[in-house]
């Protein structure tokens, strides 16, 4: 189980500087979320690093208020771009995918039919997918980015109507326990990883400059993802009450993985990411600088304090 | 005599229960009510699973152990040690257990059309005097005295239609855990007249007596399954309501 300080890390404010808000907003500089470094875009010095942003782990009482940590984000947004304020950290990533990958393995090693197996290869393809682009952008490769991002939002797409499958398939009356127990635990660990890996698909757009993987377009699979989540807590409750109610079910795996489903349909730290990505579009109403109000508001305030440092 | 459970679709419900309410029904399975002392019948404190389950406090792993005990009061001793040793389990299944309470109350739950109704139509039955279907239920005067207890005027004034009950119990959950727990508080042998007179009698029959289901056992204990019964249907993952 990892920690809150594990998982996500948000930039420090003290980062932006009035200088680096100008350069984003004015394309001289481009900023990369996966590694947190700002870098000129343009002239002699392109490429070259500006800055290291610092990270700092999210805290309970940045989880327990989004709001305030996203205002952040309307703050940077010029209209060409959208910032993205938190970073999915590498090895949170990582072991999640490892998850679903011991329960693919699980329900692989129990499968007969091909047809079944082929099926399952589903999951794997879209674990392989957001394991390269997870390294994508740790490398910063912004060349190949564009196929690896497409390829990653074909294969969520198949994952999630997979699961819709395999919803169907537990269904069916005289399956063995065991078989719910691992097709339950593959589910749950798949939705389980999404929230990071939309934050993931947002990532390579940032880094790749397609704004229509960065900006509005995140809600949509982001709701797209909800109402999968809505659907399986849906369906999840249903097998619950039918065991409650005396219809019978397997009664011992359902008890078994009640912890896990809590905390899928209740973790704070999947509502903070889906929330991050659902933060409202960059704020255009009009002004002398042309830049947001409250972007302005900090591009004053920071001014006053290099003033001072000067 | 080993404790085995009867695989059993009326009290699957146990594995979905909060710890406490499992150490509650635990407790009423091995402990008198009227004196706390430890039922002599009672196997599942020494039964080892349930015992190290509870010292490390995780006792919903042992709610098979605790089925099987409710299980076993339910049925005839005789009939358990021979089920025992034949077979692999112990007692009676959880619907036997609520037909013989059906019997002893006089109530019919013929019709019921799942579980959960059965212990809605005993529950309606027990908090009865006289039971009129289509009529009007009359509380006896211990059920009237806890109603007043629990703030039910509906229940408290006396008499209440048959139809109106019903609905409140299946409507209404938070009607339906108080008429649980004014059953609770009424004196094992004084659960309606009817209860009392029927209980006698079965009682009184020696083998039945000695060696029949236990049912001062079992009829509390199914009112708190009904309680667990419920709590999972509003809740059945029991998530942080909003």
């Amino acid at each position: 189980m990892f920690t809150i300080a594990n998982a996500v890390f948000k930039f420090a404010e003290s980062n932006w500087t009035p200088s680096i808000i100008q350069g984003i907003n004015d394309g001289s500089m481009v900023f990369s979320p996966s590694n947190g470094s700002i870098r000129y875009a343009k002239g002699e010095l392109k490429g070259r690093l500006v800055k290291h942003l610092d990270l700092v782990p999210v805290t309970p009482e940045d989880l327990a208020n989004p709001q305030q940590m996203l205002q952040l984000a309307t703050t940077l947004a010029s209209a060409a771009v959208v910032v993205g304020v938190i970073v999915v950290a590498t090895a949170y990533l990582a072991g999640k995918i490892d998850a679903v990958q011991r329960s693919v393995d699980a329900v692989g090693g129990a499968i007969a039919q091909q047809d079944q197996r082929e099926n399952l290869r589903i999951v794997t393809n879209y674990t392989g997918a957001l394991a390269a682009a997870r390294e994508l952008l740790d490398s910063n490769a912004v060349a190949s980015a564009g196929n690896v991002a497409s390829g990653l939002i074909k294969e969520r797409h198949r994952a999630l109507a997979y699961l819709e499958g395999l919803r169907t398939l537990i269904d069916r009356p005289g399956i063995a326990a065991d078989e719910v127990d691992r097709s339950l635990a593959l589910m749950i660990r798949l939705l389980d990883v999404m929230p990071a890996a939309l934050q993931v698909e947002r990532d390579i757009g940032l880094l790749t400059g397609d704004h229509s993987l960065a900006e509005n377009p995140s809600q949509a699979p982001v709701k797209e993802y909800r109402r999968h989540l809505g659907d399986f807590r849906k369906w999840c409750e249903g097998v619950y009450r039918r065991v409650a109610a005396g219809e019978g079910g397997p009664a011992e795996v359902l008890r078994k993985h009640r912890p896990a489903l809590q905390q899928l349909f209740e973790s704070p730290i999947n509502e903070f990411m889906l929330s991050s990505l659902e933060a409202p579009s960059p704020a255009t109403g009009s002004h002398s600088t042309g830049l947001p109000r409250p972007l302005e508001a900090l591009f004053k305030s920071a001014a006053r304090s290099e003033g001072k440092a000067r | 005599m080993a404790l085995k459970y009867r695989d059993d679709k009326g009290l699957a419900v146990l594995a979905l229960a909060e710890e406490g309410d499992l150490e509650r029904l635990a407790d009423l399975l091995t402990h008198d009510e009227t004196d706390g002392n430890q039922r002599m019948t009672q196997e599942l404190l020494e039964t080892p699973g349930f015992a190290q389950a509870r010292t490390e406090a995780r006792i919903a792993d042992a709610w098979q152990f605790i089925a099987a005990e409710l299980q076993t009061f339910g049925g005839d001793g005789v009939a358990n040690r021979i089920r025992s040793m034949k077979g692999d389990h112990t007692g009676v299944p959880y619907q036997e257990i609520l037909d013989d309470i059906a019997k002893c109350i006089g109530a019919d739950i013929k019709a019921a059309k799942d579980v959960s109704n059965c212990e809605e139509a005993l529950i309606l039955k027990m908090l009865a005097e006289r039971y009129v279907p289509k009529g009007t239920v009359a509380l006896s005067p211990h059920a009237r005295a806890a109603a007043r207890e629990f703030n039910r005027p509906e229940l408290a004034e006396g008499s209440v239609s048959v139809q109106a009950m019903q609905d409140l119990l299946w409507d209404d959950d938070g009607f339906f855990f108080d008429a649980i727990a004014i059953l609770r508080r009424i004196p094992q042998f004084s659960i309606g007249a009817t209860v009392a007179a029927n209980a006698l009698r079965m009682w009184s029959t020696p083998a039945a007596g000695v060696t029949g289901p236990a049912l001062r056992i079992t009829i509390p204990a199914m009112l708190e399954v009904a309680r667990i019964r419920r709590k999972a249907l509003r809740n059945p993952i029991n998530l942080a309501e909003a």
